[in-house]
């Protein structure tokens, strides 16, 4: 992770804060944030996430493949992060690989659970074809809070990810593969509104704060990160860092990331909403639009 | 690619627009690609003399300012702007009108539905008076897809949106734009978009009130109803099968229950298509014992009408092998066409008035013909057994048509007042074409083009339409185009962009050439060719070294430096593949400033050459091969005779004759030694009466033979050897033994024994010991078993099928003609790069192009001999006209169920003696025999023929004199009048 050097004293400033953190947030506050559209042209749905200083770029990609032979009736999601060496000076050679492990780690949990994203919609034959989409995520700048950016960004991109419909089978190169339409607006949306976002909560000081700059998270030691539903609903729990955690703490963690979670999970199924919106648009689109969360 | 003007252009702001598609690739991935589109403001709308427009090349602006008014009904001055639908269906007719804007987004259409179509299109644009609109890139033209559009609802807005920008553009010089279109549905949603007051015209709308200058445009109109159920509707008088549902058909191949195929017709409701299949895959590797088996197997039959349901000759069908039960065996028939053979109802009156349309008089006839068909199977299933029966199968689905133009004549239909006629093809594997006219009269005993369009699923036969008039029947001149148009050779006088690339005249030898080239002025070089040969490309010499071996030269003309690759004329000479022989005329493959004049080899004038020199020992066994671009100076182009008369004078000292006398000698112990390889020596048809072969000039015809033979070994060796992938060679598969079963019946027959399964020196030594009287004719049948020799590409073809069988050879290729065959040229060029005389050329370095070329010239080649051999057949026939019945010796090469099939040396000329209908005989289908009464006919067997003309069909009358029979020795009814 990436990590900035602080003094003692600022150190102290920032644990011993109470409600008011360093750039005047509250505790459950989250930063400023745009998406730009359309980031990758070639991809079948991306966007480019900004919060704070934070910034992603998330380009999905849809691919033909066979299903796992131990669930021959889903499709498959893959992830992939590239921590970029322009984010942080540590991502330099195969310093960002231990990050981007982990989080791909992170996102693959969320999304696995059944409930969030039904993998089934993903498949076209059983046992010989179905979608496979390739999620790329690209760690432009790191400023704090990267888990929670990447995960909105990739449900996000997720949400506005066009699946080319399938008009028939064809026969002459295997058995029965599947011929997409080749029309621009012949394609079906996934049902993302119950997948997760990720909520990170380090301790700095004696409280949990969400969307920590980079300045808060080198001031604590570890901390939680939970997927959480539009519902409120809890999908996962991971450790990150060193530290250790009361029962008790671990608990009001929880309830704090479950409502945070449910307000950011919905925002996003809200910016959701309005990108699919805007493709059915002929006038000329905006190329970018706030956060707000 | 860009000039620094359009790159200024560019930087001001340009419109641009985002285009996004989905492809998907060959795993199937599905891409998606957005591409940002630069629309431009300088494209020229096409009138010449426009000065709105910023036009770059004002010689492409082609449309006229001042039409000329050639429609009563659209009496203003008017341009036309077709959609796609009325470029393919009416090719014939939109080639004869002026002021034509095609767009691009509408040819794109027409390239994904036709490329025969677009290409002919294309070419037009290059000549005539119309212009191909960039509308896709044009700011005022373009037209972005809206969300939830369809792409036929995009399409037809760009389409309006065209006529509008014409409309509004050409309003200030007068001229009115007129969309043409058939299509009803296109016309009503144009009107639809653009809200009334469109100009809309069908072709036959506009056709018929043209002026009557265009009058023979009005019988070139596809008439077909543009609807489908409606065409149903227009024709009814047979009910096909419906064809299936193409992703049925995809879907059945795949999983082998269907089968894929090209049609080759007997004739129109008889054919096979040769498939491959798993069982027949299996059966070929059990070993070649099988192989008659296989080929049965491979191929598999259908009959009927019904059955083969509306393929012709050369689509690509989809087939169903019907169930045991059905099978059939082909019926062996020798079809006599229609037109030629009195038609039952036209000599019974009584019957034809009955008949109520000439529909069903056709009918009639067919259905006649058929169950003649069908009656002579079942008699042969009977004879034959149900062991020899093959399996049969049905149409169910065609990929693709193969419908090029065809040549024949317009019988004119019986019925009064109908405009319905029927067309019937010279090549009698095509069915009869319905042709609808208002003027049939002026097709009385004219031979005809047309085109068929469409074959509604309720017409007996297929609908077309006429596309040109060649000449009155009969003629030479019209039986030559003819020739010449139904195989397809390209025959129009050279274009522009061709002659452009010819050298100046009057033209030298540069300077530079004789440095870098090697100087054979020096050496005694001749030639030697056919009397009137003006295209000369080989020259030999031959002289004795000091240490007593011979240095033998070949000396080919370098066509090559004059026809360099990727220029209009390589394009030109690689489309027409070989220069065609026909009996009166030469159709060249390069324009006859190179092949007679520049490239020839005529003597006492410096010529470049690509020369093949070898060093030999007086046993004419190669020491030493080399290749040069060289430069020589013929000393004499003598002809075969005069060549011969040097050999056998008795004169010494002539350089030339030494020279000669040396090739010769040579020559003839290689002429040996090939034969000793198993050579095959075969004959077309240069037999005399007593059906000997004759040739006064052999010893040098087989001196010229030798070398060119060498040559071309050595080369086919040197070039694979230095290019395993890409090199030319001529090849020629061991014929299967399945393909000698006529030669091994008729041998049967007259009791010898031909050895067929043992390779060529085998099959060779066996004709060579059979009796004088029949050693001729027999190399003829032997030559007719043969497999036609292929040019192929070394890299798509697997290196155990390179050797050439006839003339045991392991490595083949063509060198020694490049003016007039475009694979030589070829092999030149090869050769040039493999002695590094010429930089590699990516073009010429490409087994996949290599291999294309190969496949095209194989088809020119072979389509340039059956033209020739037409020709040469015509141009006989005259020879008979006005004259009495000639009588003159002939063979029967094969026994037919219903004729002989005869050979008469003396003409070289083959025919049919058919057996009358009534007639009773015998035919033994195992052991090829027909017996009448008391006379037995088989193959080979020697007849005495009467040869005549009949005049009025222009046709030779084969008429078997000895041994006689009666029905067959009868005097023909047209002669005793």
């Amino acid at each position: 992770m990436a990590e900035i050097l602080l003094s003692e004293v600022e150190k102290y400033y920032l644990v011993m804060g109470q409600d008011v953190r360093v750039d005047g947030r509250s505790r459950s506050d989250y930063r400023q944030g745009d998406i730009d559209l359309n980031a990758v042209t070639n991809s079948h749905g991306s966007i480019r996430a900004r919060l704070g200083e934070t910034d992603v770029i998330v380009a999905t990609k849809v691919d033909l493949g066979t299903p796992d032979p131990d669930r021959p009736d889903r499709g498959t999601i893959k992830f992939l992060v590239d921590c970029s060496p322009t984010a942080s000076p540590d991502f330099e050679g195969r310093g960002g690989d231990e990050l981007a492990e982990k989080i791909c780690r992170i996102l693959s949990i969320a999304y696995d659970k059944s409930g969030t994203i039904d993998l089934k919609n993903l498949c076209i034959t059983p046992k010989k074809y179905c979608y496979v989409i390739d999620v790329d995520i690209l760690v432009l700048q790191c400023g704090g809070n990267l888990i929670d950016v990447i995960s909105m960004a990739v449900k996000l991109c997720l949400g506005i990810c066009e699946l080319p419909r399938v008009t028939g089978l064809r026969y002459d190169l295997g058995q029965g593969v599947p011929v997409f339409s080749t029309d621009e607006f012949e394609f079906d949306y996934l049902d993302v509104k119950n997948s997760p976002v990720v909520v990170t909560l380090p301790r700095v000081g004696r409280y949990f704060v969400v969307d920590a700059s980079l300045e808060e998270e080198s001031c604590s030691k570890g901390k939680l990160a939970f997927g959480v539903t539009p519902d409120g609903c809890v999908t996962s729990i991971d450790k990150l860092g060193r530290g250790c955690y009361q029962v008790k703490s671990i608990q009001a963690a929880t309830a704090m990331a479950s409502t945070v979670g449910a307000n950011v999970n919905n925002t996003i199924n809200m910016r959701i909403d309005s990108l699919r919106e805007l493709k059915l648009r002929a006038d000329p689109k905006p190329l970018s639009m706030p956060m707000d969360i | 690619m860009y000039s620094a003007m359009e790159y200024g252009y560019g930087m001001r702001k340009r419109p641009v627009e985002e285009v996004t598609f989905y492809r998907q690739n060959k795993k199937g991935k599905p891409l998606k690609i957005s591409r940002e589109k630069y629309l431009r403001t300088d494209i020229c709308c096409g009138v010449n003399g426009c000065k709105k427009c910023i036009a770059t090349d004002r010689s492409l602006c082609r449309l006229e300012i001042a039409p000329a008014i050639n429609s009563k009904k659209f009496d203003f001055k008017h341009f036309i702007l077709p959609d796609a639908g009325f470029i393919i269906r009416q090719t014939d007719v939109l080639d004869d009108l002026d002021n034509v804007i095609l767009l691009q987004s509408v040819m794109e259409e027409v390239y994904k539905r036709n490329v025969t179509k677009y290409k002919r299109i294309r070419n037009g644009v290059k000549t005539k008076s119309w212009t191909y609109f960039l509308n896709e890139h044009s700011k005022d033209t373009f037209v972005n897809r809206k969300p939830n559009e369809t792409t036929d609802e995009r399409n037809t807005r760009e389409f309006v949106q065209c006529y509008k920008y014409f409309t509004e553009h050409l309003a200030s010089f007068g001229i009115k734009v007129i969309i043409f279109s058939d299509n009803p549905a296109f016309r009503e949603e144009v009107e639809k978009i653009h809200g009334g007051d469109v100009l809309l015209a069908s072709a036959e709308e506009y056709v018929l009130t043209m002026t009557d200058k265009f009058k023979d445009l009005m019988d070139r109109l596809c008439l077909i109803p543009y609807n489908e159920d409606e065409a149903v509707k227009k024709y009814q008088d047979f009910t096909y099968p419906p064809h299936f549902d193409s992703n049925l058909l995809q879907a059945g191949i795949k999983s082998g229950k269907y089968y894929q195929g090209a049609f080759r017709s007997f004739n129109f409701f008889e054919g096979f298509v040769r498939i491959e299949d798993d069982a027949s895959a299996a059966n070929a590797k059990s070993g070649p014992r099988k192989q008659k088996d296989d080929l049965a197997y491979n191929e598999i039959l259908l009959q009927g009408l019904e059955n083969v349901n509306r393929a012709c000759e050369g689509d690509i069908v989809v087939i169903e092998v019907l169930p045991e039960d059905k099978w059939s065996i082909p019926s062996g028939m020798v079809t006599v066409d229609a037109i030629e053979k009195e038609s039952p109802l036209v000599a019974d009156k009584v019957v034809l008035e009955n008949v109520e349309t000439d529909v069903d008089v056709q009918e009639h006839e067919d259905r006649l013909e058929e169950e003649e068909i069908f009656a002579a199977v079942a008699e042969s299933v009977k004879n034959v057994g149900e062991k020899k029966r093959q399996r049969t199968g049905r149409v169910i689905g065609i990929i693709r048509r193969k419908w090029l133009p065809i040549c024949g004549m317009i019988r004119k239909s019986l019925k009064e007042g109908t405009s319905f006629h029927y067309f019937f093809p010279d090549n009698k594997k095509m069915p009869k074409v319905r042709i609808e006219t208002r003027n049939v009269d002026r097709f009385e005993g004219q031979k005809i083009v047309a085109q068929i369009d469409q074959w509604p699923i309720s017409s007996r036969f297929p609908v077309g339409h006429y596309i040109k008039i060649l000449g009155p029947a009969g003629t030479i001149e019209t039986e030559t185009s003819a020739i010449l148009h139904e195989h397809g050779i390209p025959h129009d006088p050279f274009s522009k962009a061709v002659e452009a690339c010819l050298p100046q005249m009057p033209w030298t030898i540069d300077p530079s050439e004789y440095a870098k080239r090697k100087d054979f002025r020096d050496i005694i070089v001749c030639s030697v060719d056919p009397p009137g040969c003006t295209d000369i490309d080989d020259a030999l010499h031959c002289r004795r070294l000091d240490d007593g071996m011979y240095e033998v030269g070949v000396h080919i003309a370098d066509v090559s430096y004059f026809v360099q690759p990727n220029n209009a004329l390589d394009d030109e000479a690689a489309k027409r593949g070989t220069t065609v022989y026909l009996a009166d005329r030469r159709i060249d493959m390069i324009p006859p400033l190179i092949s007679s004049n520049l490239a020839s080899l005529h003597s006492g004038t410096d010529k470049l050459v690509f020369s093949c020199i070898w060093t030999m020992t007086p046993s004419a066994d190669i020491l030493d091969t080399k290749f040069y671009k060289g430069i020589m100076n013929s000393k004499s182009a003598m002809t075969y005779a005069e060549a011969q008369a040097r050999l056998n004078s008795k004169t010494t000292g002539d350089p030339i004759t030494d020279s000669l006398r040396g090739l010769s000698t040579l020559a003839q112990i290689l002429k040996k030694k090939r034969f000793d390889n198993g050579a095959l020596m075969l004959s077309a048809s240069e037999v005399n009466e007593e059906g000997e072969i004759e040739d006064d000039c052999e010893e040098s015809h087989s001196l010229v033979e030798e070398f060119m033979l060498l040559a071309n070994c050595s080369v086919a060796k040197f070039t694979l050897e230095t290019f395993r992938e890409f090199s030319l060679l001529r090849r020629h598969p061991i014929p299967p033994p399945a393909n000698f079963e006529p030669l091994q019946l008729a041998a049967k027959a007259h009791g010898i024994k031909i050895v067929v399964d043992e390779g060529s020196k085998a099959l060779n030594e066996s004709l060579e010991r059979q009796p004088a009287e029949l050693k001729s004719i027999l190399r003829v049948l032997t030559t007719r078993c043969m497999t036609q020799a292929l040019y192929c590409c070394s890299g798509t073809t697997p290196p155990d099928e390179y050797p050439h069988f006839g003339l045991a050879a392991k490595l083949y290729t063509h060198f020694t003609s490049p003016i007039r065959r475009y694979a030589d040229l070829m092999v030149h060029r090869l050769l040039a790069i493999a002695i590094e005389v010429d930089r590699p050329n990516p073009r010429i370095l490409d087994s996949q192009r290599m291999h294309g070329i190969a496949e095209n010239i194989n088809l020119r080649h072979r389509m340039a001999q059956y033209a020739s051999r037409a020709s040469y057949n015509i141009h006989k026939s005259k020879t008979l006209k006005g004259k009495n019945e000639e009588e003159h010796t002939g063979f029967v090469l094969f026994v037919k169920r219903n004729a002989l099939q005869v050979f008469v040396p003396r003409y070289a000329m083959e025919g049919f003696i058919f057996f009358p209908k009534d007639m009773q005989y015998n035919y033994n289908e195992k052991d090829g025999e027909i017996t009448i009464g008391s006379t037995k006919f088989r193959s080979l067997d020697r007849l005495t023929i009467g040869l005549s003309l009949e005049e009025e069909k222009d046709r030779v009358v084969f008429r078997l004199l000895k041994p006689e029979v009666a029905g067959l020795s009868d005097k023909p009814a047209s002669s005793t009048k």
